[in-house]
């Protein structure tokens, strides 16, 4: 049986809505299981990336700082869609390293290559 | 390699409709369904119908809304057209 390519599109900031924590259990979850799993980072998504946060400020937990452990789980393909930052002002200033900054035919491509994408 | 979009948020109160436009292609499939209905009086509208080819709404949720789909170039379908849909794409992106 062929592995299914498995992608989880976060789009949301990191602590207004669940969907940030449930992306990071879900992407942590299939890794424990060695699936092939890639995860893209778009629009308010990439607010999970930006260093220096402190969730502890507004009662939130710290759980951006598990992204350091996605290399002991096989999680090695991250892509971020570029053109996100450009419009939030921001840079790649993150706190992982080994992530993959895409223009938007690009980043579109990349979903395009997926069997499974789960959006949140 | 397609995608069906499933668009279910209003693009006046959430991002997720620019998202799916900015990731779609030509030949992608993009279903309009609950507020997602309401994206048909978005000015984004124009930016769909000129990128992608295949667009549908559920007819019953637009009518529920008092959305009107007749003269825009969409295809109304049922609930039950969904089952078959997502079998024409290779993936499926449910924006909500």
């Amino acid at each position: 049986m062929t592995q299914k390519h498995i992608g989880i599109l976060n789009c949301s900031a990191p602590f207004s809505k669940p969907n940030a924590k449930d992306a990071l259990d879900v992407a942590l979850i299939m890794g424990s299981y060695e699936q092939s799993i890639a995860l893209f980072f778009q629009g308010d998504g990439v607010w999970q990336l930006i260093n220096n946060q402190s969730p502890q400020q507004v009662n939130a937990k710290a759980f951006l700082d598990t992204f350091s452990a996605f290399k002991f789980y096989d999680i090695e393909h991250i892509y971020v869609c570029e053109a996100s930052l450009k419009e939030r002002n921001l840079t790649d200033n993150f706190h992982i390293d080994n992530y993959c900054l895409l223009d938007q035919d690009e980043f579109s491509d990349k979903l395009h290559q997926l069997d499974v994408v789960y959006k949140f | 390699m397609s995608i069906l979009h499933i668009i279910r948020n209003s693009a006046f109160e959430s991002d997720d409709f620019r998202l799916c436009i900015q990731n779609a292609k030509k030949d992608d499939s993009v279903l309009l369904m609950d507020d997602g209905c309401y994206n048909l009086c978005h000015s984004l509208w124009q930016l769909l119908e000129n990128k992608v080819n295949n667009l549908y709404v559920i007819k019953e949720h637009a009518q529920a809304r008092a959305v009107d789909s007749s003269n825009i170039k969409i295809s109304t379908i049922s609930i039950a057209d969904i089952f078959p849909l997502t079998f024409q794409s290779k993936t499926v992106i449910t924006w909500q």
